[in-house]
């Protein structure tokens, strides 16, 4: 698929995570699709260099729009990509719905935990009803990242998206 | 050689990885030094269009959902409003009085006006919110005199938020009830000091009251002058006292004002001679 559309769409779904599901759904239910997204074609492609450099770009624009430090994001996302790439490979884990939640659960957990650590380096980087309600919006964050990341997956699917 | 060139694949991912890494910490670095201000404005000035809608429809579906939700609340709140409305209405024709007969010993001493701001009208662009923290994004910034630390007001003088970052042509303004949000506050007329927080739920937080100091419900907050923010400007009212015994500091929940939720435009208020 051609880049930029690719970074189109990353844009697209960014506005849609940020200007609307997160005033429709209390914060702790807001999905990452951003997250969903990598996932899917760190599964579904073999080139980890691409789904890096979506990660990266992805990471960037979360960080740009959200007035977060700029690079926070990008990094969490390229440790996860990273762990995911190397799980992938030394458990064989074949693609499928059920590797995808597992990687989606690992991946969430993974994105709370880095916020966290980064809240208690620099407490201003992040919300502090999130750190106040950590089990509620880590439970939260997975059962919303679940819902619409199995949405995500079946619309990947279908649409065969070659990232 | 299929070996070998599978070695060099890995070899480029981690090289990829590491650079991109790299990347990431100088993006961490930059954003510090400002190096992301001029493509935000760029971003911004792009997508705008395309937020703004988003976020006009995500509010309009939350409010659709919130008055179902507080369909009963609604109806109590209504009739408390009647209540005061009524005590409105009175204080206003009193406070009209005392209005002209300041202004007419303000000509007759020939002194100047307090209120010599500059205020500048802006439109809300769109929203962002990110683990609970909303921002929501102006379409006005340094070019029309926008700066960090600004005060934002609904009319006349109803403080809903602060601005925390000014690009060229857009400024990022943090609401009140944003919880990274904090200002020193006053409660009106009775000068007692004390910081107020944004909490969940559009609740405010006011912490560092010491506890011999009288708080009590329906106290007025009004912003404290700083080097940042302009002073009396309206913040919220005291819904319920927290005192602790045994703490040196008693809380206090705040019912803000006026949110940002559903508005078009705001005002900035530039400079203040206070």
């Amino acid at each position: 698929m051609n880049i930029a559309i690719c970074v189109l769409i990353i844009i697209f779904l960014l506005i849609f995570q940020l200007s609307f599901l997160s005033f429709v759904l209390p914060f702790y239910l807001v999905p990452n699709i951003i997250l969903s997204i990598l996932i899917c074609s760190l599964l579904f492609t073999n080139q980890i260099k691409i789904v890096l450099i979506y990660g990266f770009f992805a990471g960037i624009l979360l960080d740009m729009f959200s007035g977060n430090i700029v690079g926070f994001s990008a990094l969490s996302f390229l440790l996860i990509i990273f762990l995911l790439a190397f799980l992938k490979r030394k458990l064989a884990i074949k693609s499928g719905l059920n590797a995808f939640w597992l990687f989606l659960i690992i991946a969430s957990l993974l994105y709370d935990l880095l916020i966290y650590v980064a809240i208690k380096i620099y407490p201003a980087i992040s919300s502090i009803h999130w750190s106040m309600h950590l089990g509620i919006a880590m439970f939260g964050g997975i059962l919303a990242n679940l819902i619409f990341g199995s949405l995500i997956y079946v619309l990947w699917r279908k649409m065969a998206v070659n990232v | 050689m299929r070996l070998k060139s599978k070695q060099q694949q890995k070899r480029k991912t981690v090289f990829w990885g590491l650079f991109l890494l790299f990347l990431s910490f100088g993006s961490i670095v930059g954003s510090y030094f400002g190096l992301f201000d001029k493509p935000k404005n760029i971003l911004y000035l792009i997508v705008s269009p395309v937020s703004r809608t988003f976020s006009f429809a995500g509010t309009k579906t939350a409010d659709f959902f919130q008055f179902f939700i507080n369909l009963k609340k609604i109806a109590q709140e209504n009739q408390w409003l009647r209540l005061e409305n009524l005590q409105l209405i009175s204080q206003t024709a009193q406070l009209n009085d005392l209005v002209r007969e300041n202004e007419f010993l303000r000509q007759a001493l020939n002194a100047e006006h307090p209120l010599n701001q500059k205020i500048i009208i802006a439109k809300i662009v769109s929203r962002y919110d990110l683990l609970g923290q909303e921002i929501f994004i102006i379409d006005k910034g340094i070019k029309n005199g926008v700066n960090k630390g600004q005060a934002v007001v609904l009319t006349p003088n109803i403080l809903i938020g602060q601005v925390v970052e000014s690009l060229d042509n857009f400024a990022s303004v943090r609401p009140l009830t944003n919880s990274r949000s904090q200002i020193q506050v006053l409660v009106k007329d009775k000068q007692i000091p004390g910081i107020i927080k944004g909490q969940e739920n559009n609740i405010l937080v006011m912490e560092m009251v010491p506890q011999d100091k009288e708080l009590s419900v329906g106290d007025l907050l009004v912003s404290s002058p700083t080097d940042q923010l302009v002073g009396d400007l309206l913040v919220g009212k005291v819904e319920q006292v927290l005192k602790n015994d045994l703490g040196v500091f008693q809380q206090a929940l705040v019912k803000p004002l006026a949110t940002s939720i559903g508005l078009d435009s705001v005002i900035v208020i530039a400079s203040a001679n206070f």
